[in-house]
Formats: structure tokens, sequence, C-alpha cells
């Protein structure tokens, strides 16, 4: 008489030992996007960088070493982590933002947002884009954003010979943010952002987004 | 000037890939989950399913589930397992539905015990074929089977029972 037991148990993990998958890099969870109710908050726009990273050492701190680490490897973005560098600041209620870009010489991209308070830091979001995706002429906006938990950003890089990109809100206020670092500019937001404009020193419009 | 395509623009602000992470310990102790149970995992799914192939889609989009929703989550292995018999449920769900050929079984092996058990599962219902594989091959307590199955014990007991004479007459053939 056959011991189903024993023979099930033998027979399950003879069947499970020729299955070896290859775990692959961390899931892509889609990105969420969700309207949060309007808030009224303290928003400040960005302050102007020097060329030097932000520990002045010219090293990338090690949670941002390891964000771009982990993003550039989810797909063939053509993106090195080392080419990582802060591109812009913003502040929100004492706590300052960092907009951190690495862009690979085919055009993919990777971006990571972190946040800076009281020499503690807390590793936002992260994205990637492939070369279609992130694709932009000198005389055109790019921009992304993050929503969810927390303050909704905005960043992204400004067309030649804007001066500021101002963010209109979904409150109807309007926010004036200074271009910072290759042409780069970041907000942090309490209120969702509906609009962006592209402006150069004269006030002319170079670009318009809505978002 | 304005784009010739400006929903082009929001598209491409949607990135290929995201990840939401609220602090690099918490994404740290994520990652650590997913590196000691995707493989366990897609053996899992695999044995119920049938299918290595499906079972790997299955697993990855329970962990983007899990992802989503870390912080809220207090056990993350036992909220995976049942993630991932619910993906398991609902592809076999949508195969009966649509009335679609099922795949050619991937799962291969030379053990004659192997052979003999894969293809005495084929008498099982789903819901029968998942208690086997949590009791025989995770070894699973019928308490936590019952929670991977979202179901009473005493549920589990039953199916169990109903499932061994059925393999019985099946394995020994």
């Amino acid at each position: 008489m056959i011991d189903v037991e024993t023979t099930l148990r033998r027979g399950l993990h003879a069947l499970a030992d020729e299955i070896d998958p290859v775990t692959p890099p961390l899931p892509r969870p889609a990105r969420r996007r969700w309207r949060r109710p309007l808030v009224v908050g303290v928003f400040v726009g960005g302050t102007l960088l020097g060329g030097a990273a932000a520990t002045g050492t010219g090293l990338l701190p090690e949670p941002v070493q390891s964000m771009f680490d982990r993003s550039t490897a989810w797909g063939p973005y053509g993106v090195d982590p080392d080419d990582a560098r802060l591109v812009a600041t913003a502040s929100l209620d004492g706590t300052t933002w960092e907009y951190w870009v690495a862009d690979g010489p085919t055009g993919g991209r990777c971006e990571h947002v972190r946040q800076v308070r009281a020499e503690v830091s807390r590793e936002s979001s992260a994205a990637c884009f492939m070369p279609s995706e992130h694709g932009q002429p000198p005389d055109q906006l790019w921009a992304s954003g993050g929503t969810g938990r927390g303050p909704d950003t905005i960043g992204g890089r400004a067309p030649v010979g804007a001066v500021a990109v101002l963010v209109t809100l979904g409150d109807g206020r309007q926010d004036r943010l200074p271009i910072q670092r290759d042409r780069h500019f970041f907000g942090v937001y309490e209120a969702t952002v509906t609009a962006l404009d592209a402006v150069d020193g004269a006030g002319a419009v170079l670009d318009h987004q809505d978002w | 000037m304005r784009h010739a395509d400006p929903v082009a623009w929001n598209r491409s602000a949607s990135p290929s890939a995201l990840l939401d992470v609220q602090d690099v310990t918490h994404a740290a102790t994520f990652e650590a989950v997913y590196a000691r149970e995707y493989v366990r995992s897609v053996r899992t799914a695999a044995l119920v399913i049938g299918s290595q192939q499906v079972a790997e889609e299955v697993v990855q989009e329970a962990f983007v589930q899990l992802l989503r929703r870390w912080e809220a989550i207090e056990r993350p292995e036992g909220w995976l397992r049942t993630a991932v018999l619910n993906g398991c449920r609902s592809w076999q769900r949508r195969h009966i539905l649509e009335r679609q050929r099922r795949p050619r079984p991937d799962l291969v092996t030379d053990d004659p015990d192997g052979l003999a058990v894969r293809e005495a599962l084929r008498v099982l219902s789903p819901r029968q074929r998942a208690a086997v594989v949590l009791r025989y091959f995770d070894d699973l307590s019928e308490a936590d089977i019952a929670e991977a199955l979202g179901c009473r014990p005493g549920t589990v007991k039953s199916l169990l029972a109903r499932s061994m004479p059925k393999l019985e007459e099946a394995l020994g053939d």
C-alpha cells in the first residue's frame, strides 16, 4: 500500500528542486497618483546651489549611493549610479528636500528625492526613465513629480533661456521656482500642482505644461 | 511654445520604474524579505498552478502589492503568502472563465515520485491542490494554511481529508 504522505513530500520536493528562478531586480510598482485634500502650507522655492555635492567632499552620501545603485539596476536605463549629482533643493517646514539625478549618455535618467533635517536623512522616492521617456528638446520643459504620502514634489529641467518656472497650484496660488544647477528646478508643496510655466527674464512664457 | 502633444510630456513624467521609499531602513527590510522569500514563493506558486512561468508573474505582482502596503503590514511573510495564493486562484479562475487551454505544464523532473505527484495533483480542485502543497511542501500547520487560504482550520482539515483518497487512487495507478 502506497504511503501517500511520504510520496507527496518526496514528489513535491523533487518538483520544487527543478524550479530555480533567478531573482529579478526589485519589483516595479506602478506610479501612484491620487488627489489629496488641499492643505494650505508653507512653501519655499529652491535656493541656488554651488557646484559641489551636498557633503562638500565630492562623494555621494551613502544612502544616495545605495538608492542609485538599486534604481539603476531596475532596467536597461543606461545610467551609471556614480554619475548621480545634486541639482536642486527646496525647503518645507524646516526640512530640506534634495533632488538628485543621474543621466545616462543615451538619454536615460534616474532620480531620487530625499529629505534632510537635523543631520538625519530620509529617502523619499526614486524613479527611472527610459531614453524614450526622458528625451527633451532644449526648448521644452521636462518634469516629473511625486505624490502620495506627504507633500507633492515637482522637479525637472527648464528650457534654455528660462530664469524661473512658475508653478500653479490647485488652490489657485502660484509659486516662482528659480532655475538651479544644469537648468533644473524643484519644489515641494502641500497643495497639488496643476500647471508649470517656464519664463524668461522678460516674463515671457517659453513653455507651458498642464500637470 | 506648446508641445505638439502635451499629454506625451505628462506621460513622459511617468517613470517606467518607481520606488516610493519612506526611509532607507524600511527599504532594506523589504529587500531582505524579497531576497529571502522570492524563490520559495515561486516554488509554492508553481506547484499550485503547475507552471513556473505563471508562478513568477504571480509572485512578482504579489511583491509589488506588498511594497505598496509595506508600512501597514505587520507580518510580511504571512501577507505575502496569502497574496501569492490569491494570485494563483485568480489566475486559475480566469483560465476557467476564459475557457483557454491551460498552458502546458512546465514543471519538469526525472524523479519518479516527482512525475507521479505532478500527474496526481491534476485530480484535485485548485483549493485542494493549494492545501496539499502548503501542507506537504511548505509544512504549514492547519492554522497557517487556513490563514493563507482565508478559511477556517476546519475547512483545511476537510480539504486535506478529501484530497488524500483521490491522491491515493491517482498515485496507485
